[in-house]
């Protein structure tokens, strides 16, 4: 369940007119896993808990029976964006966009077509002793 | 040639089979920045000291090889999901501290403050704790920015964000000040909240452990203390569990005990309660727990038609304390893109969009200097046993002041209109749920337009719908005058007990308005050339 909901979630906030590449969702998969395993009991099950409240209330804001996994990427996107839009549903939507948004990011190719990766200003400080 | 620390790791101690038994004169619970300090001046001193971390140690080296959610995962605490729960109308605050060698003093930004004079004075005078004056303080500071190489942050290190912000203020009739930091040789790549690959921002793991271990101190990580040895009233040791290294899921579980004539606590305003409740030491102290400030921050982001690719330059630069006598502090700050895009409106090809906007958005970010309206519960308690699930990791919760909720919004105004005097096309405020909700006029992205923002009554947004983050947990413990309103007195003892000490953010009397790094190392450096001249227990038979 915890992976082919993470999927769905992912592929509708990322999801920008064409199939998200299998690698970048692979990514998230296992780099989510890791930080859940990292994270301790109360935090994953809190992660895990907005993400089940996702999946199942999601499809309520576009009119449709739970769960997400079961929509049209379309709807999946509509559902989601209105529960984000709803203060009611907002938190659950920002726990797990910040988390995946945060591992999303971080995927090479992705950081590589952003061109943010942050770099040395090389701007010293003053000089090192000795020098 | 980057530097390491000599750090045994408990799990690799002895035989894995039987229970890990050190001996010492003082062992320090706690790596970070007071723990640091008090364990190295003991051990100059002379004195046989063990430090006690729970976390790893992360070399820079180390650190410059992870990605952001890497370090999260090794070296902050519950990966960086760790929350006070917000009471009433206040928000969920995001604490972020580290649970490596070094502690949070490896993932600050590196800025260093001295106490306010008024809040010494404060202390002096409302808390009756005379020897905290600004005059007896000073050469604590002193001593402790020599140590730490503290340095004032050049303007050419300033983001393109920092200086549009700047430039707003100006207009407003302020001016941001120089942050000072402390760092050697800094290069500006704004990753010092995941460590700093370079080693060049001087965590205590780089400016005080290695002369603590010179002079004979042994650091061993992996090991979570959980009570406090006693005989009668006198401190003689600490147990707890020694754990696994990452990836070892199945190795067996161990126990380690360290006998020591004198026990220091310094495992942050969030843990040492937890610690001396487990040891059975609440009862007779009312106060432990309670009081705890956060110094609630937010950021806001705005959208410049120029680039500002706000990620080039040091990650905290500036700030202003221009407000502070409506109890805020600004200050610069950025976040990686993917924490930034996440707190952007939208899904999908919106999301997308958003994204592309990327490198056009400046950030500049607060913080409250709040009222002690927080509390770390006992296990004991209700709310305690509710937050039993959450493992070794205590329930927090947090109500906000009427005066701090009154703060955040003037924050959050003087934020906005700010980066608008400097040109900004939209604001984006720290909202759960959409801007378009709030009835004011919104721009092409989804934040607040000139006018919307001006229209908008930020009072009336409830404190509960903003995103609210915290690096600072502080007060925990108070020092005092008695037990009745405090946990320990002015030489940090705990009220009632001999040699167990307190060094950590908790003993902090009240929050300070600004980041607190110097000020709870200056605290420490004080308490340790205390301790340095008491006398030790007898050992230990």
């Amino acid at each position: 369940m915890r992976g082919p909901a993470l999927r769905a979630v992912a592929e509708a906030i990322f999801h920008r007119g064409s199939p998200i590449p299998t690698a970048r969702l692979d990514f998230i998969e296992s780099e989510m896993s890791a930080t859940l395993d990292a994270a301790g009991p109360r935090a994953r099950t809190l992660f895990l808990l907005c993400l089940f409240g996702l999946v199942v209330l999601a499809p309520l804001w576009v009119g449709r029976l739970p769960t997400l996994l079961r929509l049209p990427l379309r709807l999946r996107v509509r559902a989601l964006s209105r529960m984000e839009d709803n203060p009611l549903g907002a938190p659950l939507v920002l726990a797990v966009k910040a988390s995946l948004c945060i591992l999303y990011y971080e995927q090479p190719a992705v950081a590589a077509e952003l061109q943010a990766t942050p770099r040395c200003l090389h701007v010293i400080t003053e000089p090192s002793e000795g020098a | 040639m980057l530097p390491t620390l000599a750090v045994d790791d408990a799990h690799r101690i002895g035989s894995l089979d039987k229970p890990l038994e050190l001996d010492a004169e003082v062992v320090v619970v706690g790596s970070g920045a007071s723990g640091a300090v008090v364990a190295t001046e003991l051990a100059a001193s002379g004195q046989r000291v063990i430090v006690l971390e729970e976390g790893p140690y992360l070399s820079a080296e180390t650190l410059g090889r992870m990605r952001p959610s890497e370090t999260m995962r090794r070296g902050w605490r519950e990966a960086g999901m760790t929350f006070a729960i917000g009471e009433g109308d206040s928000p969920l605050i995001n604490v972020a501290m580290g649970r490596c060698v070094g502690g949070s003093s490896v993932m600050t930004g590196g800025v260093c403050f001295r106490t306010p004079d008024y809040v010494l004075s404060e202390w002096v005078n409302e808390h009756g704790l005379a020897d905290l004056s600004p005059q007896r303080m000073a050469p604590y500071f002193e001593e402790v920015e020599r140590r730490l190489h503290v340095e004032t942050v050049p303007a050419a290190m300033r983001s393109r964000s920092t200086v549009l912000f700047d430039e707003g203020a100006a207009r407003l009739g302020y001016r941001l000040v120089e942050n000072q930091r402390n760092t050697k040789d800094c290069c500006g790549c704004s990753r010092c909240n995941f460590g700093c690959p370079h080693g060049a921002k001087l965590s205590v793991d780089l400016s005080y452990l290695p002369r603590a271990v010179a002079a004979g101190a042994r650091i061993v990580s992996g090991c979570l203390v959980e009570k406090v040895l006693l005989r009668g009233e006198q401190a003689v040791g600490v147990s707890g569990q020694v754990l696994a290294p990452p990836g070892e899921k199945r190795a067996p579980r161990r126990r380690f005990t360290v006998r020591a004539q004198r026990v220091v606590l310094a495992a942050g305003a969030w843990h040492t309660p937890q610690i001396l409740w487990s040891s059975g030491l609440g009862d007779g102290l009312p106060a432990l727990g309670q009081n705890l400030t956060l110094h609630p921050s937010f950021r806001v982001m705005a959208r410049f038609d120029e680039p500002v690719q706000g990620w080039r330059g040091a990650l905290q630069s500036a700030h202003s304390k221009a407000f502070e006598h409506e109890r805020i502090t600004v200050m610069s700050v950025f976040v990686p893109l993917g924490v930034l895009l996440a707190t952007l409106p939208g899904i999908g090809e919106d999301h997308v969009r958003h994204a592309e906007l990327a490198p056009h958005l400046a950030m500049f970010g607060g913080m409250v200097h709040d009222d002690a309206m927080g509390q770390v519960h006992p296990r004991a308690s209700l709310l305690g046993f509710f937050g039993r699930f959450g493992g070794r990791e205590p329930l927090v919760t947090y109500q906000m002041s009427r005066r701090d909720r009154s703060a955040v919004s003037r924050l959050l105004r003087v934020l906005g209109e700010t980066y608008l005097a400097a040109g900004a096309r939209e604001i984006f405020l720290p909202l759960l749920g959409g801007a378009a909700r709030l009835g004011v006029s919104t721009g092409p992205y989804g934040g607040f337009d000139a006018d919307g923002f001006a229209r908008l009554d930020l009072d009336r947004i409830p404190a509960r719908q903003l995103e609210c983050a915290s690096q600072h947990p502080l007060g925990t413990c108070r020092m005092g005058r008695s037990r009745d309103n405090a946990v320990v007195d002015e030489r940090g003892q705990v009220f009632g007990l001999r040699d167990l000490f307190i060094v950590d953010s908790g003993i902090l009397p009240s929050s300070l308005g600004v980041n607190p790094q110097v000020s709870v190392m200056a605290m420490a450096t004080r308490l340790a050339h205390r301790l340095r001249e008491r006398k030790l227990a007898a050992a230990a038979s």
